[in-house]
């Protein structure tokens, strides 16, 4: 075999390898003066049809954000789903303030640093003492990483499908269909229990989610919800 | 020989377009502009105190039913696009259960695609038409461009 073509195709070989490995580093968009590197952690499609969520932190890990991306998966409802879901992150510093004794790291520097990758919804992780709580404002949820992971499965279903607490006392968003006034509103019969934000509205589950971050269903009446909510993207 | 070179050859420029094309789409998500609208929300009313243009992605615009704010981007021909959002309601939870304040006042901050087929952003409380404002004329002097 001639030489130099045994040459040319080594070269053109290593291109190809080389280019393969580039292409699945897992940098999917480079910084410029304005944005931030981007990474993505779960890449599923084009982010014009997926649901995009992106992470914000420093010095957690993503170790830590591969736990909040299963423990979201876990629940039926989402795990069912999972294929409509894009997980990034932006290894980035975010300035948070302390409101209610939680983080909230809502600010327009945040919603900047959040363009450098699709960003339908945004979390930022932070290592703060287990007493401080986690929040939800906008489409921007803010968690304390030393919580129980569960709670990023609560706070996303009241930005992403509207839930109410179903702990009491809380207050009812306006238009939330987890809490009702009465049993016979609910559109499944899988329960009526006493006490939903409020004390005289109804629940459908006796310990949802939404209830207490120790459970691990949303429950029918909430699945059908977020369903809802998924089938729109 | 020179058949050879040349297959090679094709064969680089032909994976060099590839991976080019595959790459250039993947970048084009985020190589967008928005238009970051900084606004007053105070008990129900809104403003629109400053507007940029910003490098990235916008969120992508996706009504959730019953939320109380809605949003459209539209133009003389109507509604482009519709999204949903809770200006007034701040989710608190923990170890110890939670809360949910209700923020009267505050400054919130919508990050529109920009689109220069749209001329206005119009928000609503469910039909009551809260603000109307152009918010796509970039060029103009209230828009400072980053």
């Amino acid at each position: 075999m001639d030489v130099k073509f045994v040459i040319v195709g080594v070269l053109l070989l290593v291109v190809i390898i080389g280019g393969f490995i580039f292409m699945n580093s897992g940098v999917l968009y480079s910084s410029s003066e304005e944005t931030e590197e981007c990474e993505r952690i779960v890449y599923n499609g084009n982010p014009v049809e997926q649901i995009n969520v992106v992470f914000l932190a420093k010095g957690i890990g993503k170790g830590k954000i591969n736990d909040y991306i299963d423990s979201l998966l876990s629940f039926e409802v989402f795990s069912k789903s999972k294929d409509q879901f894009n997980f990034f992150y932006v290894e980035e510093e975010v300035e948070c303030e302390m409101q209610y004794s939680a983080i909230l790291c809502y600010s327009k520097d945040l919603i900047k640093k959040s363009a450098s990758c699709p960003n339908d919804f945004v979390v930022v992780l932070k290592d703060e003492k287990r007493s401080v709580r986690s929040s939800a404002y906008m489409n921007v949820i803010s968690l304390n990483s030393n919580l129980p992971v569960s709670v990023f499965a609560h706070e996303f279903a009241h930005v992403f499908a509207n839930l109410a607490d179903e702990y009491v006392p809380a207050k009812i968003p306006r238009g939330a269909e987890n809490c009702q006034k009465s049993c016979e509103d609910f559109s499944v019969g899988e329960g009526c229990f006493e006490g939903c934000s409020e004390s005289d509205f109804f629940r459908s589950s006796e310990s949802s989610i939404m209830r207490t971050l120790s459970s691990n269903s949303f429950y029918e009446l909430n699945e059908n919800i977020i369903k809802e909510e998924l089938e729109s993207y | 020989m020179i058949k050879k070179f040349l297959l090679v050859a094709l064969g680089i420029l032909v994976f060099f377009g590839v991976l080019s094309a595959v790459m250039g789409e993947e970048k084009d998500i985020c190589e967008d502009n928005y238009v970051l609208l900084k606004m007053s929300y105070l008990n129900g009313e809104f403003s629109v105190l400053d507007k940029t243009v910003g490098e990235g992605c916008a969120p992508k615009l996706n009504p959730v039913s019953g939320v109380e704010y809605s949003y459209d981007l539209v133009n003389g021909e109507g509604i482009l696009k519709e999204g949903t959002f809770h200006p007034g309601i701040l989710f608190i939870d923990g170890l110890e259960g939670g809360e949910v304040v209700e923020v009267e006042e505050n400054e919130i901050y919508l990050a529109v695609p920009y689109e220069k087929e749209v001329d206005d952003i119009e928000i609503y409380r469910g039909t009551d038409l809260k603000l109307k404002a152009g918010v796509f004329d970039v060029g103009a002097t209230s828009c400072r461009v980053k």
